[in-house]
Protein backbone atom coordinates (compact mmCIF):
# COMPACT_ATOMS: atom_id res chain seq x y z
CA UNK A 1 0.00 0.00 0.00
CA UNK A 2 1.46 3.41 -1.02
CA UNK A 3 1.60 5.87 1.08
CA UNK A 4 -0.20 9.03 0.24
CA UNK A 5 1.41 12.52 -0.01
CA UNK A 6 -0.13 15.26 -1.92
CA UNK A 7 1.14 16.64 -5.39
CA UNK A 8 2.63 20.08 -3.84
CA UNK A 9 5.10 18.32 -1.97
CA UNK A 10 6.39 15.62 -4.79
CA UNK A 11 6.34 18.86 -6.91
CA UNK A 12 8.57 20.45 -4.05
CA UNK A 13 10.99 17.86 -3.66
CA UNK A 14 11.48 17.36 -7.12
CA UNK A 15 12.19 20.98 -7.72
CA UNK A 16 14.35 21.60 -4.75
CA UNK A 17 16.34 18.19 -6.01
CA UNK A 18 16.97 19.26 -9.13
CA UNK A 19 17.62 23.08 -8.48
CA UNK A 20 21.78 22.00 -7.74
CA UNK A 21 21.83 20.39 -11.42
CA UNK A 22 19.85 23.30 -12.88
CA UNK A 23 22.40 26.09 -11.82
CA UNK A 24 25.41 23.72 -12.82
CA UNK A 25 23.51 23.09 -16.65
CA UNK A 26 23.13 26.95 -16.83
CA UNK A 27 27.15 27.79 -17.82
CA UNK A 28 26.61 24.85 -20.23
CA UNK A 29 23.70 25.62 -21.87
CA UNK A 30 24.94 29.55 -22.26
CA UNK A 31 27.98 28.11 -24.41
CA UNK A 32 25.48 26.70 -26.72
CA UNK A 33 23.81 29.89 -26.94
CA UNK A 34 27.36 31.80 -27.40
CA UNK A 35 27.87 29.40 -30.48
CA UNK A 36 25.06 29.55 -32.30
CA UNK A 37 25.20 33.80 -31.74
CA UNK A 38 29.14 32.82 -33.30
CA UNK A 39 27.75 31.24 -36.18
CA UNK A 40 25.50 33.95 -37.01
CA UNK A 41 22.51 32.29 -36.19
CA UNK A 42 19.22 34.37 -34.62
CA UNK A 43 18.40 33.91 -30.75
CA UNK A 44 14.90 32.67 -32.16
CA UNK A 45 16.27 29.50 -34.06
CA UNK A 46 18.77 28.86 -31.04
CA UNK A 47 15.74 29.05 -28.72
CA UNK A 48 13.62 26.88 -30.83
CA UNK A 49 16.39 24.18 -30.32
CA UNK A 50 16.18 24.66 -27.11
CA UNK A 51 12.67 23.72 -26.82
CA UNK A 52 12.31 20.89 -29.52
CA UNK A 53 15.68 18.73 -28.58
CA UNK A 54 15.61 19.85 -25.04
CA UNK A 55 19.14 17.65 -24.43
CA UNK A 56 23.16 17.92 -24.05
CA UNK A 57 23.13 17.04 -28.00
CA UNK A 58 22.41 20.79 -29.21
CA UNK A 59 25.85 21.30 -28.19
CA UNK A 60 27.36 19.04 -30.92
CA UNK A 61 24.79 19.83 -33.31
CA UNK A 62 25.82 24.08 -33.03
CA UNK A 63 29.56 22.94 -32.76
CA UNK A 64 29.10 20.43 -35.96
CA UNK A 65 26.83 23.91 -37.86
CA UNK A 66 29.61 25.96 -37.05
CA UNK A 67 31.92 23.40 -38.49
CA UNK A 68 30.14 23.05 -41.81
CA UNK A 69 28.90 19.58 -41.56
CA UNK A 70 26.67 18.47 -43.85
CA UNK A 71 22.82 18.60 -42.49
CA UNK A 72 22.39 14.73 -42.94
CA UNK A 73 25.44 14.05 -41.02
CA UNK A 74 24.43 16.69 -38.14
CA UNK A 75 20.72 15.30 -37.70
CA UNK A 76 22.45 11.48 -37.50
CA UNK A 77 25.06 12.48 -34.81
CA UNK A 78 22.67 14.67 -33.07
CA UNK A 79 20.39 11.36 -33.10
CA UNK A 80 23.02 8.63 -32.18
CA UNK A 81 23.84 11.08 -29.09
CA UNK A 82 20.35 11.26 -28.11
CA UNK A 83 19.61 7.49 -28.29
CA UNK A 84 20.25 7.07 -24.54
CA UNK A 85 17.28 8.11 -23.59
CA UNK A 86 15.92 5.03 -24.94
CA UNK A 87 17.67 3.77 -21.93
CA UNK A 88 16.24 6.25 -20.07
CA UNK A 89 12.45 5.60 -21.26
CA UNK A 90 12.82 1.91 -20.91
CA UNK A 91 14.06 2.27 -17.58
CA UNK A 92 11.76 4.41 -15.80
CA UNK A 93 8.82 3.10 -17.67
CA UNK A 94 7.40 0.47 -15.04
CA UNK A 95 7.24 3.81 -12.58
CA UNK A 96 4.79 5.73 -14.80
CA UNK A 97 2.95 2.86 -17.06
CA UNK A 98 -0.32 3.33 -15.18
CA UNK A 99 -0.15 7.34 -15.75
CA UNK A 100 -2.92 8.38 -18.48
CA UNK A 101 -1.31 9.43 -21.59
CA UNK A 102 -1.34 13.03 -21.50
CA UNK A 103 1.18 12.73 -18.28
CA UNK A 104 3.37 10.44 -19.97
CA UNK A 105 3.61 12.07 -22.81
CA UNK A 106 4.85 15.58 -20.88
CA UNK A 107 6.98 13.24 -18.59
CA UNK A 108 8.66 11.83 -21.96
CA UNK A 109 9.46 15.54 -22.70
CA UNK A 110 11.07 16.56 -19.31
CA UNK A 111 12.85 13.28 -19.26
CA UNK A 112 16.62 14.30 -19.64
CA UNK A 113 19.81 12.80 -18.35
CA UNK A 114 19.64 14.90 -15.33
CA UNK A 115 15.70 14.31 -14.41
CA UNK A 116 16.02 10.88 -15.51
CA UNK A 117 18.96 10.22 -12.79
CA UNK A 118 17.04 12.25 -9.86
CA UNK A 119 13.48 10.38 -10.02
CA UNK A 120 15.23 6.75 -10.56
CA UNK A 121 17.09 7.46 -7.32
CA UNK A 122 13.36 8.59 -5.58
CA UNK A 123 11.66 5.85 -7.24
CA UNK A 124 14.09 3.49 -5.91
CA UNK A 125 13.51 4.71 -2.45
CA UNK A 126 11.38 2.66 -0.34
CA UNK A 127 8.64 5.51 0.40
CA UNK A 128 6.45 5.01 -2.88
CA UNK A 129 3.75 6.99 -3.13
CA UNK A 130 1.08 8.05 -6.02
CA UNK A 131 2.32 11.34 -6.76
CA UNK A 132 5.52 9.87 -7.90
CA UNK A 133 4.94 11.83 -11.31
CA UNK A 134 5.04 15.60 -9.80
CA UNK A 135 8.63 14.64 -8.68
CA UNK A 136 10.11 14.45 -12.13
CA UNK A 137 7.57 17.22 -13.31
CA UNK A 138 9.51 19.43 -10.25
CA UNK A 139 12.97 18.34 -11.74
CA UNK A 140 11.65 18.77 -14.76
CA UNK A 141 10.25 22.57 -14.05
CA UNK A 142 14.07 23.25 -13.20
CA UNK A 143 15.92 21.89 -15.94
CA UNK A 144 13.57 23.21 -18.83
CA UNK A 145 13.49 26.86 -16.93
CA UNK A 146 17.55 26.71 -16.62
CA UNK A 147 17.75 25.80 -20.68
CA UNK A 148 15.46 28.42 -21.90
CA UNK A 149 17.08 30.76 -19.64
CA UNK A 150 20.48 30.30 -20.11
CA UNK A 151 20.60 29.07 -24.23
CA UNK A 152 18.96 33.17 -24.11
CA UNK A 153 21.67 34.42 -21.84
CA UNK A 154 24.04 32.77 -23.95
CA UNK A 155 22.75 34.99 -27.36
CA UNK A 156 22.59 38.13 -25.32
CA UNK A 157 25.96 38.00 -24.02
CA UNK A 158 27.51 36.54 -27.09
CA UNK A 159 31.17 37.21 -27.76
CA UNK A 160 31.41 38.53 -24.73
CA UNK A 161 31.96 35.00 -23.50
CA UNK A 162 35.72 34.11 -24.29
CA UNK A 163 36.60 29.96 -25.38
CA UNK A 164 39.33 29.99 -22.77
CA UNK A 165 36.79 30.07 -19.92
CA UNK A 166 36.00 26.77 -21.00
CA UNK A 167 32.85 26.87 -19.32
CA UNK A 168 31.36 23.73 -21.73
CA UNK A 169 33.68 21.97 -18.50
CA UNK A 170 30.74 22.57 -16.15
CA UNK A 171 28.54 19.75 -18.10
CA UNK A 172 30.92 17.31 -17.94
CA UNK A 173 31.58 18.01 -13.93
CA UNK A 174 27.93 17.72 -13.48
CA UNK A 175 28.11 14.41 -14.90
CA UNK A 176 30.97 13.49 -12.71
CA UNK A 177 29.27 14.55 -9.76
CA UNK A 178 26.33 12.12 -10.66
CA UNK A 179 28.36 9.13 -11.77
CA UNK A 180 30.16 9.39 -8.55
CA UNK A 181 27.23 9.04 -7.17
CA UNK A 182 26.03 6.43 -8.80
CA UNK A 183 29.03 3.95 -7.89
CA UNK A 184 27.20 3.04 -4.90
CA UNK A 185 28.43 -1.06 -4.74
CA UNK A 186 31.21 -2.91 -6.76
CA UNK A 187 28.99 -4.35 -9.83
CA UNK A 188 28.52 -0.40 -10.74
CA UNK A 189 32.21 0.23 -10.59
CA UNK A 190 33.03 -2.36 -12.61
CA UNK A 191 30.70 -0.80 -15.43
CA UNK A 192 31.11 2.47 -15.12
CA UNK A 193 35.37 1.58 -15.33
CA UNK A 194 34.39 -0.78 -18.60
CA UNK A 195 32.23 1.77 -20.04
CA UNK A 196 34.92 5.25 -19.59
CA UNK A 197 37.74 2.96 -20.91
CA UNK A 198 36.05 2.20 -23.40
CA UNK A 199 34.68 4.65 -24.54
CA UNK A 200 38.16 6.70 -24.16
CA UNK A 201 38.97 3.63 -26.59
CA UNK A 202 36.44 4.29 -29.27
CA UNK A 203 35.99 7.69 -29.06
CA UNK A 204 36.73 7.73 -33.10
CA UNK A 205 33.76 6.21 -34.14
CA UNK A 206 31.49 8.01 -37.00
CA UNK A 207 28.39 9.59 -35.65
CA UNK A 208 29.49 9.53 -32.50
CA UNK A 209 28.38 6.14 -31.47
CA UNK A 210 31.58 5.42 -28.77
CA UNK A 211 28.24 6.14 -26.66
CA UNK A 212 26.72 3.80 -27.31
CA UNK A 213 29.39 0.89 -27.74
CA UNK A 214 30.86 1.83 -25.08
CA UNK A 215 28.18 1.80 -22.26
CA UNK A 216 26.78 -1.18 -24.19
CA UNK A 217 30.18 -3.12 -23.21
CA UNK A 218 29.34 -1.75 -19.50
CA UNK A 219 26.22 -2.82 -19.07
CA UNK A 220 27.24 -6.49 -19.84
CA UNK A 221 30.15 -6.23 -17.60
CA UNK A 222 27.62 -4.76 -14.88
CA UNK A 223 25.55 -7.37 -15.22
CA UNK A 224 28.51 -10.00 -15.34
CA UNK A 225 29.59 -8.66 -11.78
CA UNK A 226 25.89 -8.83 -10.56
CA UNK A 227 25.71 -12.26 -11.72
CA UNK A 228 28.82 -13.70 -9.92
CA UNK A 229 28.23 -12.19 -6.62
CA UNK A 230 24.31 -12.37 -6.18
CA UNK A 231 24.53 -12.25 -2.27
CA UNK A 232 26.02 -8.77 -2.24
CA UNK A 233 23.05 -7.67 -4.65
CA UNK A 234 21.39 -4.01 -4.09
CA UNK A 235 17.70 -5.19 -4.36
CA UNK A 236 16.04 -2.29 -5.98
CA UNK A 237 12.64 -1.06 -3.92
CA UNK B 1 16.35 26.76 -43.57
CA UNK B 2 18.06 23.80 -43.27
CA UNK B 3 18.79 24.42 -39.65
CA UNK B 4 15.46 24.78 -39.27
CA UNK B 5 14.81 20.96 -40.84
CA UNK B 6 17.66 20.56 -38.31
CA UNK B 7 15.98 21.01 -35.07
CA UNK B 8 13.17 19.56 -35.91
CA UNK B 9 14.31 16.14 -36.88
CA UNK B 10 16.88 16.01 -34.00
CA UNK B 11 13.81 17.17 -31.97
CA UNK B 12 11.38 14.65 -33.43
CA UNK B 13 14.15 12.02 -32.80
CA UNK B 14 14.88 12.97 -29.65
CA UNK B 15 11.34 12.97 -28.45
CA UNK B 16 10.78 9.79 -29.72
CA UNK B 17 13.46 7.99 -28.50
CA UNK B 18 12.16 9.53 -24.58
CA UNK B 19 8.39 8.51 -25.57
CA UNK B 20 9.48 4.98 -27.11
CA UNK B 21 8.37 3.17 -24.13
CA UNK B 22 6.13 5.23 -22.28
CA UNK B 23 3.65 5.47 -24.91
CA UNK B 24 2.05 2.09 -24.39
CA UNK B 25 0.43 1.73 -21.10
CA UNK B 26 1.03 -1.46 -19.54
CA UNK B 27 -0.78 -3.33 -16.61
CA UNK B 28 -0.38 -2.57 -12.99
CA UNK B 29 0.76 -5.83 -11.50
CA UNK B 30 4.30 -5.83 -14.35
CA UNK B 31 5.36 -2.28 -13.51
CA UNK B 32 8.09 -3.14 -10.65
CA UNK B 33 9.20 -5.76 -12.17
CA UNK B 34 12.26 -3.65 -13.92
CA UNK B 35 14.86 -5.90 -15.43
CA UNK B 36 18.36 -6.03 -13.43
CA UNK B 37 20.24 -4.07 -16.32
CA UNK B 38 18.34 -1.16 -16.03
CA UNK B 39 20.57 -0.77 -12.41
CA UNK B 40 24.22 -0.19 -14.29
CA UNK B 41 22.25 2.10 -17.09
CA UNK B 42 23.41 5.52 -15.00
CA UNK B 43 27.20 4.45 -14.26
CA UNK B 44 27.46 3.24 -17.58
CA UNK B 45 26.00 6.06 -19.90
CA UNK B 46 27.81 8.58 -17.40
CA UNK B 47 31.29 7.14 -17.56
CA UNK B 48 30.81 6.88 -21.43
CA UNK B 49 30.14 10.29 -21.60
CA UNK B 50 32.53 11.62 -18.88
CA UNK B 51 35.60 9.81 -20.34
CA UNK B 52 35.34 11.29 -23.45
CA UNK B 53 34.84 14.18 -22.53
CA UNK B 54 38.32 14.76 -20.92
CA UNK B 55 39.74 13.81 -23.67
CA UNK B 56 40.69 15.87 -26.78
CA UNK B 57 38.01 16.02 -29.72
CA UNK B 58 38.41 12.38 -31.56
CA UNK B 59 41.31 11.66 -29.47
CA UNK B 60 41.71 8.46 -28.04
CA UNK B 61 43.30 6.74 -24.79
CA UNK B 62 46.89 6.48 -25.54
CA UNK B 63 47.60 9.16 -27.75
CA UNK B 64 50.41 11.44 -26.19
CA UNK B 65 49.17 14.27 -23.80
CA UNK B 66 48.61 17.45 -24.60
CA UNK B 67 48.83 19.99 -21.59
CA UNK B 68 45.01 21.21 -22.18
CA UNK B 69 43.76 17.22 -21.46
CA UNK B 70 46.21 16.93 -18.85
CA UNK B 71 44.58 20.42 -17.37
CA UNK B 72 41.35 18.80 -17.80
CA UNK B 73 41.99 15.09 -16.58
CA UNK B 74 43.73 16.87 -13.42
CA UNK B 75 40.87 19.13 -13.15
CA UNK B 76 38.18 16.37 -12.89
CA UNK B 77 40.13 14.55 -10.87
CA UNK B 78 39.93 16.66 -7.88
CA UNK B 79 36.12 17.41 -8.57
CA UNK B 80 35.95 13.64 -8.76
CA UNK B 81 37.38 13.78 -5.03
CA UNK B 82 35.16 16.33 -3.62
CA UNK B 83 32.09 14.65 -5.42
CA UNK B 84 32.93 11.39 -3.59
CA UNK B 85 33.68 13.50 -0.22
CA UNK B 86 31.00 15.71 0.09
CA UNK B 87 28.34 14.35 -2.07
CA UNK B 88 27.27 18.09 -3.70
CA UNK B 89 26.87 18.61 -7.61
CA UNK B 90 27.86 22.86 -6.76
CA UNK B 91 30.78 22.10 -4.94
CA UNK B 92 32.05 19.52 -7.52
CA UNK B 93 31.30 21.81 -10.68
CA UNK B 94 32.96 24.72 -8.54
CA UNK B 95 36.16 23.02 -7.64
CA UNK B 96 36.44 21.35 -10.95
CA UNK B 97 36.07 25.21 -12.90
CA UNK B 98 38.60 26.32 -10.37
CA UNK B 99 41.74 23.74 -10.47
CA UNK B 100 40.93 24.19 -14.40
CA UNK B 101 41.30 27.89 -14.46
CA UNK B 102 43.57 27.48 -11.55
CA UNK B 103 45.84 25.08 -14.24
CA UNK B 104 45.37 27.54 -17.14
CA UNK B 105 46.12 30.37 -15.34
CA UNK B 106 49.87 29.06 -13.47
CA UNK B 107 50.48 26.92 -17.30
CA UNK B 108 51.95 29.78 -19.06
CA UNK B 109 54.19 31.01 -15.83
CA UNK B 110 55.52 27.99 -15.16
CA UNK B 111 55.34 26.00 -18.84
CA UNK B 112 56.13 23.19 -16.96
CA UNK B 113 52.67 21.12 -16.59
CA UNK B 114 53.59 17.65 -16.65
CA UNK B 115 56.14 18.26 -13.49
CA UNK B 116 53.24 20.34 -11.86
CA UNK B 117 50.73 17.56 -12.95
CA UNK B 118 53.14 15.18 -11.34
CA UNK B 119 52.92 17.27 -8.11
CA UNK B 120 49.55 17.82 -7.96
CA UNK B 121 48.04 14.13 -8.32
CA UNK B 122 50.99 13.32 -5.29
CA UNK B 123 49.56 15.88 -3.38
CA UNK B 124 46.25 14.90 -3.76
CA UNK B 125 47.29 11.84 -2.62
CA UNK B 126 48.71 12.23 0.23
CA UNK B 127 45.73 14.56 1.05
CA UNK B 128 43.66 11.83 0.46
CA UNK B 129 45.56 9.39 2.18
CA UNK B 130 45.29 11.63 5.36
CA UNK B 131 42.05 12.20 5.12
CA UNK B 132 41.58 8.36 5.40
CA UNK B 133 43.91 8.11 8.13
CA UNK B 134 41.83 10.71 9.98
CA UNK B 135 38.80 9.03 9.78
CA UNK B 136 40.10 5.98 10.54
CA UNK B 137 41.37 7.46 13.51
CA UNK B 138 38.08 9.42 14.67
CA UNK B 139 36.21 6.04 14.18
CA UNK B 140 38.67 4.65 16.56
CA UNK B 141 38.54 7.32 19.26
CA UNK B 142 34.55 6.88 18.66
CA UNK B 143 34.85 3.28 19.32
CA UNK B 144 36.91 3.25 22.43
CA UNK B 145 34.18 6.09 23.33
CA UNK B 146 31.48 4.35 23.12
CA UNK B 147 32.33 1.41 24.65
CA UNK B 148 34.19 1.79 27.83
CA UNK B 149 33.25 5.79 28.84
CA UNK B 150 34.27 4.98 32.58
CA UNK B 151 37.84 5.30 31.31
CA UNK B 152 37.19 7.88 28.89
CA UNK B 153 35.07 10.23 32.15
CA UNK B 154 38.35 10.64 34.23
CA UNK B 155 40.84 11.98 31.65
CA UNK B 156 39.57 15.36 31.88
CA UNK B 157 41.09 16.04 35.81
CA UNK B 158 44.47 14.48 34.70
CA UNK B 159 44.12 16.94 31.89
CA UNK B 160 43.88 19.62 33.88
CA UNK B 161 46.48 18.93 36.77
CA UNK B 162 49.05 18.69 33.94
CA UNK B 163 47.96 22.15 32.98
CA UNK B 164 48.60 23.33 36.16
CA UNK B 165 51.81 21.94 37.06
CA UNK B 166 54.16 23.98 34.41
CA UNK B 167 52.12 27.03 35.43
CA UNK B 168 53.24 26.70 39.32
CA UNK B 169 56.68 26.23 38.10
CA UNK B 170 57.26 29.28 35.49
CA UNK B 171 55.91 31.45 37.97
CA UNK B 172 58.73 31.55 40.63
CA UNK B 173 61.30 31.15 37.15
CA UNK B 174 60.00 34.70 36.46
CA UNK B 175 60.79 36.41 39.29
Amino acid sequence: MPITTSPARELGAGLRAALPLALSIVPFMAVFGVLMHAGGFSPLIAQAMSVLVFAGAQLVVAQMLLAGAPAALIVVAGATINARHLLYSASIAPYLCRLPLGWRVLLAYLLTDETYLLSMQRYQQPDQTEQRQWFLLGAGLDIWIACQGSTALGCLLGAQVPVTWHLEFTATLTFLALLMSALRDWASRGTALVAGVSAGLVAGLPFESGLLVAAGLGLVVGLTLDARKPEQREVPA
Amino acid sequence: MTIWLISLLVGAATFGMRLAFLVRARRAQRSFSSPRWLRFVPPAILAALVVPALLPARQVIGAPLTAETLHQVLAAGLAAIVAWRFQNVLLTVASGMGALWGLLWLAPVTSFALPLGVLLVTGVGLVLLANRLLVRLRRQQDRSGANSPVIAQPAMPVLAAERERPLALAEPKGR
